[in-house]
């Protein structure tokens, strides 16, 4: 069967710009710091370079401390922090501390900061096992088990998604600059999907990567970008709110995926993530990722 | 410590360097140098960046996930760890792709080449130079510049996105082919914008040739693939200057890595002997014949010439590689008319490596795989990783030339000098 795909390939981002005419007095713009842990710093660097957005972001940000893109040393009060990635050193943990203190909105940034993300599938093999398979001396490399930033701070949102969505980091920005909460989709994938006219590949497609979707129980505000392209939702947004993790995993088992792909799909972005976790539980059986978070 | 003192003033003349957070590259490093009477007596560069352990974790994971994984080793050149991993993945389970693949590949990696430099350029590398902490002041006291970076991006972003999904993270390729095939009308009309940023790629080269840049000669070995008869991107022989000439499989018996202590990155030698540059430069000095007609005229206008020693100037090979790259991608879009394929393929076990370009030089990618598909071992060494020693070796040659100079300007020399390898620090610790 041929599949055809939308013809609506990417939102227009012009549209929805807003321009600000008068330039924003930097008394009133938000004083933001950066911060990245253990990551790729692929969604600072979104933010830096490929989000189009860029000159509103300065009009409404005033960035004291980014070191990708500034040779400046932490400079404080800031309102707003960032944080990027997922917290894998004890030094981490006391920075995030300091931070929380500081900070007025704390910001997950990234799947990484919100569930632990790809670095986190370490913790489903023991340290030592992990460790030695890289370094020859373990003992020179000070590291612990990955773990989300909320593991440890209250967090006030989170900016999900691997890399971030562009449309939710300017909803969440304009919001914090206004004082007001941003909306933070609580619905599935899914629903994003049907609005963009997609046929859902869950139910056409076969294949791992094209036909296991994790779209429905995954949080949307991706504006389902992967799922347009053809590609089966692989969770990188961690659970919606009441997602049926035990229905999807039936739903895969029906389409005749085997235990090793279902464990795989679970663990790949928000493994630690009380729901995922349990999906990838459910069906092998024999796993629990050695740093296991509480249930939310 | 007992240091021999000079007479005449009776102290020694010391100089130190001691930057923490190292700003504007990828990632986290240091540099801490102390220089007494223009010796260098201790320099380390430590890539402090917590390890990731991507070799430890994917061990067990299947084959068809493998490239995702490993794409986010990098935020800035996911696309080249993809290809990189499907090519070895693909080589090691006996599973061929098609020509059609192959091409869209290249494109992807080289549109994604082509946006890494001029982000490293723009924002990265030019504020030094300029005189500035960062780009944002650009933004308002050279808008010129600052649109001409807006426009180039967008147009080579643009391209990614029409292969590959999205900018960042692509995601239609995956094992075997791509899950979605773009139209013809779309590339070319992605190609179309690009054609409107030739005339603002040859203006990159002559801006960034117009930067002060310091003179600075410090004889490497260059290590890079050596294209047949295109530039080399996600293919070729593994050549370097100083004569070896071996292919992709024979590259662990020639290329090492140790630990160090005061470093979370390994540091790669060759031939046991020491230790070689990888990147732009490194390309350009080995393939400039393989270059565009409009790169190699630019390069003649603006007086760079190969083979060139100063590492100062891997900024401007890559500048020359955005021209070269964006005519590269014009040519490639219009010779290819997409049709849509299915990939069959059955798997078998295997094991094999791969070595592309990637934007801040040689990638290599090596995996076990089972019969089943489960990944047994994993092996990847990326640019940085192959350049550390290297920027090590050339920060023990600059210390001393420079250590007249006061304590500020040292510093900043040697920033420069480490940005100008547009090291990755993420990727060395991945």
């Amino acid at each position: 069967m041929n599949l055809k795909k939308p013809p609506a390939r990417t939102l227009d981002l012009k549209r929805t710009e807003v321009k600000l005419t008068a330039s924003v007095n930097s008394n009133d713009k938000v004083k933001t710091a950066l911060f990245k842990f253990t990551c790729c710093a692929g969604c600072q660097f979104a933010l830096l370079y490929f989000f189009h957005q860029l000159p509103e972001t300065l009009e409404l940000l005033d960035f004291v401390y980014f070191k990708m893109a500034m040779r400046k040393e932490l400079e404080e009060p800031y309102e707003l922090a960032f944080v990027e990635g997922g917290v894998s050193t004890p030094e981490h943990i006391e920075q995030l501390k300091a931070i929380r203190s500081q900070a007025k909105v704390l910001v997950a940034f990234g799947a990484c900061a919100a569930h632990g993300g790809i670095p986190s599938i370490k913790n489903w093999q023991t340290e030592r096992a992990v460790e030695e398979n890289v370094y020859p001396d373990p003992l020179l490399v000070s590291s612990i088990k990955v773990s989300p930033i909320d593991e440890f701070v209250k967090v006030d949102y989170h900016l999900r998604g691997c890399p971030i969505d562009e449309v939710e980091f300017m909803e969440l920005i304009r919001s914090v600059a206004a004082d007001k909460s941003p909306y933070i989709r609580g619905h599935p994938v899914c629903v994003e999907c049907k609005l963009r006219n997609n046929i859902c590949i869950l139910l056409m497609r076969e294949g791992v990567q094209e036909g296991m979707c994790l779209g429905p129980v995954t949080r949307a505000g991706c504006r389902a970008v992967c799922t347009s392209n053809m590609r089966a939702c692989f969770g990188c947004r961690g659970p919606m709110s009441n997602s049926n993790i035990p229905e999807m995993v039936r739903t895969f088992m029906g389409k005749g995926f085997s235990a090793k792909d279902i464990e795989m799909r679970f663990t790949e972005y928000a493994g630690l993530s009380a729901e995922f976790s349990e999906g990838a539980r459910a069906y092998y059986g024999r796993k629990t990722p050695y740093y296991h978070r509480k249930a939310a | 410590m007992a240091e021999k003192r000079r007479i005449t003033t009776g102290k020694p003349l010391e100089k130190q360097v001691k930057v923490d957070y190292l700003a504007r590259t990828e990632g986290e490093a240091g540099i801490y140098a102390l220089v007494l009477d223009s010796e260098v007596k201790e320099l380390k560069f430590n890539i402090w960046e917590p390890a990731r352990f991507f070799e430890g974790f994917l061990i067990g994971r299947m084959y068809y996930e493998v490239h995702d994984l490993v794409s986010r080793i990098c935020g800035i050149c996911p696309v080249s760890h993809m290809t990189t991993a499907l090519r070895a993945l693909e080589k090691a389970t006996g599973v061929t792709v098609s020509e059609q693949t192959k091409i869209l590949r290249r494109i992807l990696a080289r549109s994604q080449i082509v946006a890494s430099h001029i982000v490293h350029l723009y924002m990265l590398a030019a504020p030094d130079y300029m005189g500035y902490d960062s780009i944002i002041p650009v933004t308002q006291e050279h808008p010129k510049i600052f649109k001409r970076f807006l426009r180039m991006k967008t147009a080579v972003n643009n391209l990614t996105t029409v292969i590959g999904g999205r900018a960042l993270h692509t995601m239609t390729a995956i094992f075997g082919g791509f899950t979605y095939i773009p139209s013809r009308k779309n590339l070319l009309k992605a190609a179309d914008s690009l054609k409107e940023i030739k005339n603002d790629a040859l203006e990159t080269v002559r801006f960034i040739s117009s930067l002060p840049i310091p003179e600075f000669h410090s004889k490497n070995v260059y290590t890079s693939l050596k294209g047949k008869d295109i530039y080399p991107v996600n293919e070729g022989r593994l050549c370097t200057t100083s004569g070896l000439d071996i292919s992709e499989d024979e590259y662990r018996s020639h290329f090492t890595e140790r630990q160090l202590s005061y470093t979370n990155s390994k540091y790669s030698s060759l031939d046991g002997k020491g230790s070689f540059m990888v990147g732009a430069l490194a390309r350009i000095n080995q393939n400039f014949d393989l270059l565009s007609n409009d790169a190699k005229t630019i390069s003649n206008e603006v007086g760079f010439k190969v083979p060139n020693y100063n590492p100062y100037l891997n900024n401007l090979a890559q500048a020359i590689e955005i021209v070269d790259g964006i005519e590269d991608c014009i040519g490639l879009v219009g010779g290819l008319h997409p049709k849509e394929e299915k990939s069959v393929y059955t798997i078998k076990g295997g094991e094999a490596g791969a070595i592309t370009e990637a934007p801040r030089g040689l990638l290599y990618h090596y995996y076990r795989v089972s019969k089943n598909g489960v990944i047994e071992k994993a092996d990847i060494v990326t640019p940085t990783a192959h350049n550390a020693f290297n920027i090590e070796k050339d920060l023990n040659l600059l210390l001393p030339k420079i250590s007249h100079l006061d304590n500020e300007t040292i510093t900043m020399r040697c920033e420069e000098l480490i940005r100008a390898y547009d090291p990755c620090f993420s990727c060395s610790v991945h």
